[in-house]
């Protein structure tokens, strides 16, 4: 296929595919999980602390003191790397475009050579996460396929969008379309594997911030 | 009229030798080559010989004729079209008719082999393409036939090099690219809708001075002119680079040359000369005047979504495929629940009451 | 300079955004020669402020311009007589004086 036809294809129907996979099994999952529902607490609740599920979903965000130095570096590579790729995606001012068409919802841009930059120290976080993972003996024997799986496929939108937009490696028709391509196989593999934590979180911390506050801890 | 070499046209004319190496320097430039190639032009146009060559225009508006005819330099270019012996355009031509049609056939016989075959439309291909034809002949058999002894074939024009407009979605004649037909000459793509004037005059100067096909790109431009994109040599690029984009036509932006992108300017993927060689003399070119690149040498550009809306928008909506992932999952997710409520509740069901006294023994 | 390296630069082939072509006309100035040879339509020809550096304008016969070029050398090469000529010359002088008498 010639690079044109690529990135008319990854334009066109296999971003419907790729939102329609995403869509698809993301609720799934949260069907699954919402459905199961919660054991009965048949114990009357210890403290009386309404909202602490959801002061707790806010509240984990921030470490506590202790874990921060004892893992420095995830928190340091987690942060630098979740904050950064969101920056990325809703401040570039192409995505910004791609989303009003979609959604009809825009906001102002941010200048592009400092989304370059902070793409870059993106992609520093996810290479010495990466390193730490292997080089850790109990992170390395506690990793599987899924772990790498969900590494590589949150790297490649990164790394090809900032290849694209320097014009590097391949013919830009093409890199735009490894580009679009790289998001799509995100999309569909995200459902599948660790990743759908961009949702679980928020109703893990919700759960357990509940149950704790009528455990008597409250948050 | 065929066999005299160019030198031998331009001395008739009274060309002195300093006007020989002004045109030869003009011609350099005009194929897009480096001035210091300007004396091996010189050495190969002094021995070239004059080949015939044949127009056939099948589906098209014409745009690339007019374009050619508008080519700035006429000197220049009248230079040329006198050096070169367009036996048979379909639209220049003054004859009409079957007197036309002879005019053709005598020329093809007459230069069997040897002749270049310019091509400007698409070709119709549905129901053995009688969508197009000209004197009751269809343009694909008239296409295979002046094919047949053509020495190379020069694509004029996205239409044939690429299908272009009739081409577009719901495609209602079959029309195809020339490329889709021949499969046995050297063909060149000249895309552009129209192509660039000079652009078709400069590959036209390149096949009459050397005698052999440029260097070709992977889908059959020259690289000389299509070597690099649009966005590679606009002079807006230092915008793009700082995220300085006009949001609307004559905004404030605009008025101060910024990026185009967010008006749907497909500049970044298209391959063409009009930011450094420009139309019209080099007056301007479309990002100049404020207008957004079509895209409009590359193939399917028609088809690659609104002229108006951002490279990084998809092509068509993504509402139905939205929608359908979500049913989809509310179905998958009712019979999901479903299975593991019945799961739980035979698992309650079977459950087994153990003691301790049970254990113990 | 020490090898006598000539080089010649093709202004069609620059993306000039405008007003850039005016701004390096400005830049480069005009020098003390100025030369006009008419063959196929004007060719102007202009030594710049900066020795050695040459502007030729080729134009066709409707005074448009066809090809422009920046030119570092001693002298343009289309300002020099062609070898041919040279013998064509004095031909043609033998014959003008002829007639003279």
């Amino acid at each position: 296929m010639d690079a044109m036809q690529l990135l008319l294809w990854a334009r066109g129907p296999a971003l419907g595919i790729a939102f329609a996979i995403f869509l698809f099994g993301m609720l799934l999952r949260l069907f699954e999980i919402y459905s199961l529902g919660r054991n009965k607490d048949l114990a009357p609740p210890r403290s009386h602390s309404p909202g602490s599920g959801w002061r707790t979903v806010v509240m984990r965000s921030f470490s506590a003191k202790s874990m921060l130095k004892a893992s420095m570096l995830t928190y340091v590579t987690g942060y630098t790397f979740h904050i950064g790729f969101f920056v990325v995606l809703l401040f570039l001012l192409p995505h910004i475009e791609l989303i009003r068409s979609i959604t009809g919802l825009h906001w102002p841009a941010l200048p592009t050579p400092f989304i370059d930059l902070i793409a870059v120290a993106s992609i520093i976080a996810l290479i010495v996460a990466l390193i730490s993972r292997v080089m850790n003996p109990v992170k390395r024997f506690l990793s599987g396929f899924g772990d790498y799986l969900a590494w590589a496929v949150t790297l490649l939108p990164l790394l090809t969008g900032y290849l694209a937009y320097h014009h590097l490696l391949l013919d830009y028709t093409r890199m735009l379309a490894m580009h679009i391509l790289s998001v799509e196989l995100l999309l569909v593999v995200i459902p599948f594997t660790k990743l759908t934590h961009m949702a679980t979180l928020f109703i893990a911390r919700w759960y357990n911030g509940d149950w704790f506050a009528r455990k008597g801890v409250a948050s | 009229m065929a066999d005299e070499t160019l030198l031998d046209v331009l001395t008739k004319r009274g060309i002195s030798r300093r006007a020989f190496l002004k045109f030869c320097a003009a011609a350099t430039s005009l194929m897009a080559l480096p001035p210091s190639m300007a004396s091996a032009v010189a050495e190969a146009l002094m021995q070239a010989r004059r080949p015939s060559v044949i127009w056939l225009s099948f589906q098209e508006c014409t745009g690339c004729t007019e374009s050619l005819t508008r080519s700035h330099s006429p000197t220049l270019e009248s230079l040329i079209f006198d050096a070169i012996s367009l036996d048979y355009h379909e639209t220049l031509i003054a004859a009409a008719g079957s007197a036309a049609e002879a005019a053709r056939e005598n020329a093809m016989k007459e230069a069997y082999g040897k002749y270049l075959l310019l091509v400007d439309g698409s070709v119709s291909t549905k129901d053995g393409g009688i969508y197009s034809t000209v004197a009751g002949k269809t343009n694909l058999e008239t296409l295979k036939e002046a094919a047949a002894g053509a020495a190379a074939i020069v694509a004029v024009g996205t239409c044939s090099s690429f299908g272009g407009l009739p081409h577009a979605n719901p495609n209602p004649t079959g029309a195809v690219p020339v490329s889709d037909i021949i499969k046995n000459k050297p063909i060149i793509n000249v895309p552009g809708c129209p192509p660039i004037p000079v652009v078709i005059t400069g590959v036209l100067t390149y096949y009459l001075t050397f005698g052999t096909l440029p260097e070709l790109d992977d889908l059959g431009r020259p690289k000389a002119f299509y070597g690099e994109s649009i966005h590679d040599r606009c002079y807006r690029r230092p915008f793009y680079d700082q995220g300085k984009f006009a949001k609307s036509f004559d905004d404030e932006g605009a008025r101060n040359g910024w990026c185009l992108f967010e008006l749907g300017c497909k500049g970044p993927i298209t391959h063409n000369a009009c930011a450094t060689t420009k139309w019209n003399q080099g007056t301007s070119f479309p990002i100049q005047s404020g207008h957004g690149c079509l895209g409009c040498s590359e193939p399917n550009f028609w088809d690659a979504g609104s002229f108006y809306q951002a490279l990084s928008t998809p092509i068509q909506p993504v509402t139905a495929a939205l929608g359908i992932g979500v049913a989809a999952a509310a179905a998958a997710g009712i019979g999901v629940a479903l299975a593991n409520r019945s799961t739980k509740a035979d698992a309650k069901a079977h459950h087994q009451t153990v003691t301790t006294n049970d254990l113990e023994k | 300079m020490a090898t006598g390296e000539e080089s010649t630069i093709d202004l069609s082939r620059l993306p000039f955004g405008p007003g850039d072509h005016a701004l390096l006309v400005k830049t480069l100035g005009e020098g003390e020669v100025q030369a006009q040879l008419n063959t196929l339509g004007a060719t102007r020809v202009h030594e710049t402020a900066i020795a050695g550096v040459w502007w030729v304008t080729h134009c066709n016969a409707d005074d448009e311009v066809m090809v422009e070029f920046i030119e570092i050398t001693r002298c343009p090469a289309i300002m020099l007589t062609p070898q041919d000529d040279l013998q064509e010359g004095v031909e043609a002088l033998r014959t003008r004086l002829l007639n003279a008498e």
